[in-house]
């Protein structure tokens, strides 16, 4: 009988802790998500920029960025200690396109890729109190959040080339080629992942490199005259640009 | 990238493969004696008398001493803080384990194995709490999936020892199961895997019943 009793006491303990534990799994899924989609938003906003909105476009971002972090604030506590891992699957699929907005972001501000300590540094950026749970960054997270990049900048070489800024689709041109090659240093067998973020990074820089050399043939045969309208099919709408009549 | 960013990169990456190999050569080490268990106690299916099943049970237990050192190293090799991060690698052996143990345990005492009898058995403790981790442990999960194996073996009991004219051991067997059962069924379980074992329980507390009502009905057991 003893051991019925206690068998009863154990199982009801074994509830206690897997009830605890879905919760928290599905906050921090539920979390993950609203990081998602907030991020996919401010990658958008940043795709917006041009010559003339730079300031107004890095100002507002600044605004939607501390929505973000007001929700990484509330998953910190969930994910100290050996949680991290535990829970790291639940929780990186928000912070890879987080990662994604970030790196974009620094990019088109200071020509630089993004480190894992800046992207830390932000994380932590709302906690005064350095007891506070902190933020950590898996390399991980790091990579597959950052090889996302090169898909937000390729869209965004293309409309510079269709603005007729050649420039700014060279200068994303060489910051892809060098990222690829350091992918490519970087994976290997039993990346799955990392191995297929390489694989449609390799396709963006791809094409940014073709789009750039289609441009410099342009400008050989018809240098400064060619009328950028004419051989893109891709228009911003934020770009004032003229008309074919 | 700059080039110690790239190099921590690499490094880290190295650091994880390497111990991951590490980690995966010692649980093909762990699945040779846990293989081993399941030989002899495959045997209580064809054992008649409960001495040739206390005769099985001795010789299934002698594995665990070579179970237990491999556990060891295998908890050396596990940085506490990252043990979520490799905790796939063994599940599968460590719940085979603790089948090996909940069985055997079982068979010498008609109960359900203790926490503290199973950490004699396989060295190391279930953790049965959230709290961060702190040294290599049995999870929850692995506990649940091993017990959880135990159903289906003893139904299989179940129906040999009627064969073998073992009328008493099903009806211990049935009260067993069912107590299983209720316990289970405290559980709020999510839709995975130990959900989904625990749904197939059901059949074998039938064809277990199906045996007691069976051999009950012909007036064979007391």
């Amino acid at each position: 009988m003893a051991t019925q009793a206690n068998s009863y006491e154990l199982f009801h303990q074994i509830r206690d802790t897997l009830d605890q534990h879905y919760d928290r799994r599905e906050r921090l899924i539920k979390l993950s998500r609203d990081i998602t989609q907030q991020s996919k938003k401010l990658i958008f906003h940043l795709l917006r920029i041009n010559a003339t909105n730079r300031d107004r476009i890095f100002a507002e971002a600044d605004k939607r960025h501390q929505d973000i972090l007001a929700l990484f604030t509330r998953a910190a506590p969930e994910l100290q200690g050996s949680d991290r891992w535990r829970y790291a699957g639940n929780i990186t699929g928000g912070l890879q396109e987080y990662i994604e907005a970030l790196a974009l972001w620094w990019f088109l501000r200071d020509r630089v890729l993004i480190t894992i300590d800046d992207i830390e540094a932000q994380l932590n950026l709302v906690l005064p109190d350095p007891s506070q749970p902190r933020w950590v960054v898996l390399p991980s997270d790091y990579l597959l959040g950052v090889a996302d990049v090169g898909g937000e900048l390729m869209r965004h070489a293309i409309s510079s080339l269709a603005k007729g800024d050649p420039n700014d689709a060279l200068q994303i041109c060489t910051f892809l080629q060098s990222l690829c090659g350091d992918f490519e240093t970087l994976t290997g067998p039993g990346q799955r992942e990392a191995n297929k973020k390489l694989v449609v990074l390799r396709q963006c820089l791809a094409k940014v490199e073709t789009a750039c050399f289609q441009a410099q043939l342009q400008r050989e045969e018809y240098g400064d005259k060619v009328d950028v309208t004419l051989w893109t099919e891709e228009e911003s709408a934020d770009a004032p640009h003229t008309s074919y009549g | 990238m700059e080039s110690n960013t790239l190099t921590n990169l690499q490094n880290y990456i190295t650091a994880d493969t390497e111990t991951r190999d590490k980690l995966r050569e010692v649980v093909r080490e762990l699945d040779v004696p846990c293989r081993g268990l399941t030989m002899p106690l495959n045997k209580i299916h064809v054992a008649k008398t409960d001495e040739d099943i206390q005769a099985v049970v001795k010789e299934a237990k002698e594995s665990f001493g070579a179970i237990r050192p491999i556990i060891q190293r295998l908890a050396e090799l596990v940085p506490p803080e990252r043990y979520y991060r490799y905790n796939d690698i063994w599940g599968r052996t460590m719940q085979q384990a603790v089948f090996a143990a909940a069985l055997i345990t079982y068979l010498e005492s008609h109960q359900m194995i203790t926490p503290e009898q199973l950490k004699e058995y396989l060295g190391v403790a279930v953790k049965f709490d959230n709290d961060h981790v702190t040294e290599f442990h049995i999870s929850v999960e692995e506990y649940l999936h091993g017990i959880l194996s135990l159903p289906s073996e003893l139904a299989r009991f179940a129906v040999n020892s009627a064969t073998h004219q073992a009328y008493h051991r099903p009806m211990q067997i049935s009260e067993f199961v069912s107590r299983l059962f209720l316990s289970f069924q405290q559980l709020n379980l999510k839709n995975d895997s130990v959900r989904k074992r625990f749904d197939s329980l059901k059949y074998d507390v039938k064809k277990i019943e199906d045996v007691v009502f069976n051999v009950s009905v012909r007036g064979l057991c007391q």
